[in-house]
């Protein structure tokens, strides 16, 4: 991996362009002709995992947001319409939903990953701040996309998780 | 060094490239599906395309015009004079002889018959706009039994079929033989909106006739 990549481009266009600006060997060399540690188990695939899972945010994410209006009093009736009119709106909406959990849990598992093999250690410190930048996103995102049905408990203004949405403790539950 | 064979037995391997690339096509166009499905008119849209018509209200006789998406459309419930008076015209005189029939062959001739449904010959439903430019007809007017369009002079006879005038086809057709066998003396009319021509093409709509 140190030093200049391996990949030699055959067309002139291909040489003309590695020239200059290195990018397509900066990749080749990282991800097509560097070897498989042998030492990597299964927990190694949820980057790859995780890179499937922003794909498919994004894509359910923009069809749902053709259907979704944008506006408090209406917000919440175009999510009913995605899931009772729209053609498999209700799968889409779903998979839009639950895909923004199993997200959150590959990420955890990703970052628990790096904590227990000690990922983050020298060289590879920028690339685990990275994953944290990443993970900040992340929060702000869900939480984004989670408000906008614009349900009752954020028009009136409770702030604490209602029970349906909170991890299952005794102090998690309303208490008036 | 031995020959190589050109053809070789398909192995194992093989069949299991084969197989897992069969397998995942499949899936890739079950995944695929939904996304293009969501682009389809939603049921909301499908529900405000279909209109259903208490046809029990229409005397012998009488013509009404109902709304259905955004345009009008004519149900004469003809008495027997009217539809033998129809049908007795020789298809010479007709200046389109096309069927305008959304149920038939698109070159099915315009016979009062294939105007109509079979077994309700009393009933014609068509769409209430003029084929020259868009007015709506009067009904009980003009030469031929029919409809008199006021903006430029086209008569219809009492199958819609276009007799005199400038408009170029006959009034389209719009019944569907009905399959249902209930007696309920309601006309539903329904958009396919999912034939090819789609939500706003008022010609890909068929009504389904339950009398």
């Amino acid at each position: 991996m140190q030093g200049h990549s391996t990949y030699e481009p055959k067309p002139g266009v291909a040489k003309w362009f590695e020239d200059r600006l290195p990018i397509v060997g900066l990749i080749h060399s990282s991800a097509v002709a560097y070897p498989v540690p042998r030492n990597l188990n299964y927990l190694w695939t949820f980057g790859g995992i995780l890179t499937f899972m922003l794909v498919a945010q994004i894509l359910t994410g923009v069809v749902l947001v053709m259907h979704y209006t944008p506006h408090a009093s209406l917000a919440f009736e175009s999510v009913e319409k995605i899931m009772r009119d729209v053609n498999y709106g209700w799968l889409l909406r779903y998979l839009h939903a639950n895909g923004a959990s199993m997200f959150f849990i590959a990420v955890y598992i990703h970052i628990f990953r790096g904590m227990y093999y000690g990922s983050y250690k020298a060289p590879r410190e920028i690339l685990w701040i990275l994953g944290v930048l990443i993970f900040l996103l992340m929060m702000a995102t869900a939480f984004m996309g989670y408000v906008l049905p614009w349900g009752s408990d954020v028009v009136l203004g409770r702030d604490r998780p209602s029970p349906t949405c909170s991890p299952p403790f005794p102090w998690s539950a309303r208490r008036w | 060094m031995t020959t190589t064979e050109h053809a070789e037995q398909p192995n194992r391997r093989d069949f299991l490239y084969l197989a897992t690339g069969a397998t995942a096509v499949w899936g890739a166009a079950f995944l695929a599906w939904p996304f293009i499905d969501q682009m389809n008119p939603d049921a909301a849209s499908l529900a405000l395309a279909s209109t259903d018509v208490d046809l029990s209200q229409i005397a012998e006789g009488q013509v009404v015009s109902v709304k259905w998406r955004g345009k009008p459309v004519f149900i004469w419930n003809r008495t027997k004079q009217q539809i033998e008076e129809a049908s007795k015209t020789p298809l010479g005189d007709l200046p389109d002889k096309n069927a305008r029939n959304a149920n038939l062959p698109s070159d099915a001739d315009a016979s009062d018959a294939n105007r109509g449904a079979k077994g309700k010959e009393n009933w014609l439903i068509v769409t209430g706009v003029c084929t020259h430019l868009g007015c709506v007809p009067l009904a009980n007017s003009g030469d031929f039994g029919g409809w008199l369009c006021p903006c430029h002079g086209s008569h219809y006879d009492a199958a819609g079929r276009i007799r005199r005038g400038p408009a170029p086809e006959n009034s389209r057709s719009r019944h569907t033989p009905s399959k249902a066998t209930q007696n309920q003396d309601r006309l539903r009319e329904t958009a396919a909106a999912r034939r090819p021509g789609g939500v706003n093409d008022h010609h890909a709509g068929t009504f389904d006739l339950r009398a």
